[in-house]
């Protein structure tokens, strides 16, 4: 019923777009590694003790290319997400991409944590939102859209990346029933933006810090 | 540091729902309004004198938005991190993880030094990017030192500078309404109050700095060129020249040409009060440069007309 592994989904883009190929969550992380985007200059852990949590394992096993253009990801039967990549994309952006379908097929597949690639913090945010669904018997169905991914602020090693997530081809629904809820919340109404703040690992790996409040608009 | 998963927190029943977003972007970008730049979030640094309030600010960037403050002793940090709902929540969550992370503060515990927390300047843009590349949690520093990326005088010094506004002026001019060619236009500032402000950032029995700023002079932008306006400043001093009945004529403009080409048919006269600053006492060997602050005035530029009859 579910399918854990990103299927090819070949669907044309309106007009005269590229073809949508799947994503991987996880892939292109050599590619960040080894451009390291960003200046390099280092992080303030010296003297003392850095009091970072745990870092996420970063997978060794990873493709070498960072995706480009729009790409569909098949969550389940009825869920789909399509992952608007820019141009040329900064590695940086990643870490944004990775959470969004992440926490997503977590619900999917009925998970009650996501931790991947999320520092401490991150990783309770997320987790908190994915038990949201879980605890309570519920997925989504339909259609998601992340766009206009872009940094907007570097700083060292750490950057701000924004992107808009238009959730609202979608549905809240009963996991064993696939009925939807009753109250849908607000963000399948209008899309919304999203921000967090990455940093560059010693590794050349980006990942995601925290959640920032996010600011602005998101036209559709 | 506010980590809200704003986009996508909500309740077990779905209730809650992302914050809306604001109405204008831009108005998070630097000044908004009438208050100041600098909003510290984690920080014990204190911010106050008169330059602190009412007034505006000219948009002034802090080269590093985030920094580290000595903060919490050993014992205090895991007491903070190991104790509360925050520790529960994390537990709850990745208690593998949870016990890694409470081991780096268990490990300080007896050790000569302090915590040094991260500490930001949320007003600015660049302040999600600044903390990304902060530990979020801190470094544990020996006594005597700072950290990279520590609180310094110097960084203190800018974060007042941040903070520093001055005195929202208005323009008088004479005549008011509309000028003609060749006639002088007079230019003073109204509002400005005392042209002395200061303000004080502080970290409690730390370190201290005092900017003070005096304001000096102002600059006259007619809105032209040479060609079509005169600026006579040499009497204007720090706040230009009120008008008197049948005194001579030492700041404002002198329109040679009519205004009716321009766009709007007017000129716009632009005033710029310019307040240098001095760091008391010499405590950072830091210039910084003036603030600077601009108010502009549409003036409209006719020609007199004259009939003269044979």
């Amino acid at each position: 019923m579910r399918r854990t592994a990103m299927t090819l989904a070949l669907l044309a883009v309106a007009g005269c777009g590229p073809a949508e190929r799947p994503y991987t969550p996880g892939e292109a992380a050599a590619t960040a590694a080894s451009t390291g985007a960003g200046p390099g200059t280092s992080p303030g852990t010296s003297p003392g003790a850095t009091a970072t949590a745990s870092p996420p394992v970063a997978s060794a096993t990873r493709a070498t290319a960072m995706p480009s253009g729009a790409q569909t990801v098949e969550v389940s039967d009825d869920w789909r997400l399509r992952v608007e990549w820019p141009a040329d994309p900064d590695p940086a952006l990643k870490p944004m991409v990775d959470q969004w379908v992440g926490t997503r097929e977590a619900i999917a597949a009925g998970k009650r944590t996501y931790q991947a690639e999320l520092e401490l913090d991150a990783a309770v945010k997320a987790t908190e939102w994915v038990r949201g669904f879980t605890d309570e018997g519920l997925t989504m169905r339909g259609v998601a859209r992340l766009y206009n991914l872009r940094v907007v602020a570097r700083m060292g090693r750490g950057a701000q990346v924004d992107a808009c997530v238009d959730e609202t081809g979608a549905r809240v629904v009963s996991a064993r029933t696939g009925k939807a809820a009753d109250r849908q919340p607000d963000w399948v109404r209008a899309p919304y933006p999203q921000s967090v703040g990455v940093r560059r690992g010693d590794d050349g790996v980006w990942r995601l810090r925290f959640y920032a409040t996010a600011r602005g608009r998101c036209p559709r | 540091m506010k980590v809200l998963m704003a986009a996508l927190l909500m309740a077990p029943l779905l209730l809650n729902a992302p914050a809306d977003p604001p109405s204008d972007v831009e108005a998070e970008v630097g000044q908004r309004g009438n208050t100041a730049f600098t909003v510290l979030k984690g920080s014990g640094i204190r911010i106050s004198g008169d330059g602190a309030r009412r007034g505006r600010g000219d948009g002034y960037r802090i080269p590093r938005p985030c920094w580290y403050e000595p903060g919490p002793s050993p014992q205090e940090m895991l007491d903070r991190f190991s104790k509360g709902r925050d520790a529960a929540n994390f537990g709850r969550i990745a208690l593998d993880r949870f016990e890694a992370f409470i081991k780096q503060f268990q490990d300080k515990i007896g050790k000569p030094g302090r915590w040094w927390t991260p500490a930001y300047n949320e007003a600015d843009p660049h302040h999600v990017a600044c903390m990304a590349d902060l530990d979020l949690f801190g470094v544990f520093v020996p006594p005597g030192q700072t950290p990279q990326n520590g609180l310094t005088i110097e960084q203190l010094a800018q974060i007042a500078r941040a903070a520093l506004t001055v005195p929202e002026h208005t323009v008088q001019l004479n005549p008011d309404a509309k000028s003609y060619v060749n006639l002088p236009t007079w230019v003073w500032l109204e509002g400005v109050g005392q042209p002395r402000r200061t303000v004080t950032a502080e970290l409690p029995g730390v370190m201290s700095v005092t900017l003070v700023a005096n304001l000096q002079d102002i600059q006259i932008d007619p809105g032209t060129t040479p060609e079509r306006a005169e600026v006579e400043e040499s009497g204007c001093g720090a706040a230009g020249k009120p008008y008197t009945e049948g005194g001579t004529f030492s700041c404002g403009v002198r329109y040679l040409r009519s205004s009716i080409d321009q766009p709007r048919e007017r000129y716009t006269l632009t005033i710029t009060t310019v307040w240098p600053i001095e760091v008391q006492d010499d405590v950072v060997p830091f210039q910084f440069d003036p603030v600077q602050l601009d108010v502009t005035r549409d003036v409209p530029v006719g020609e007199i007309q004259s009939n003269v009859r044979p």
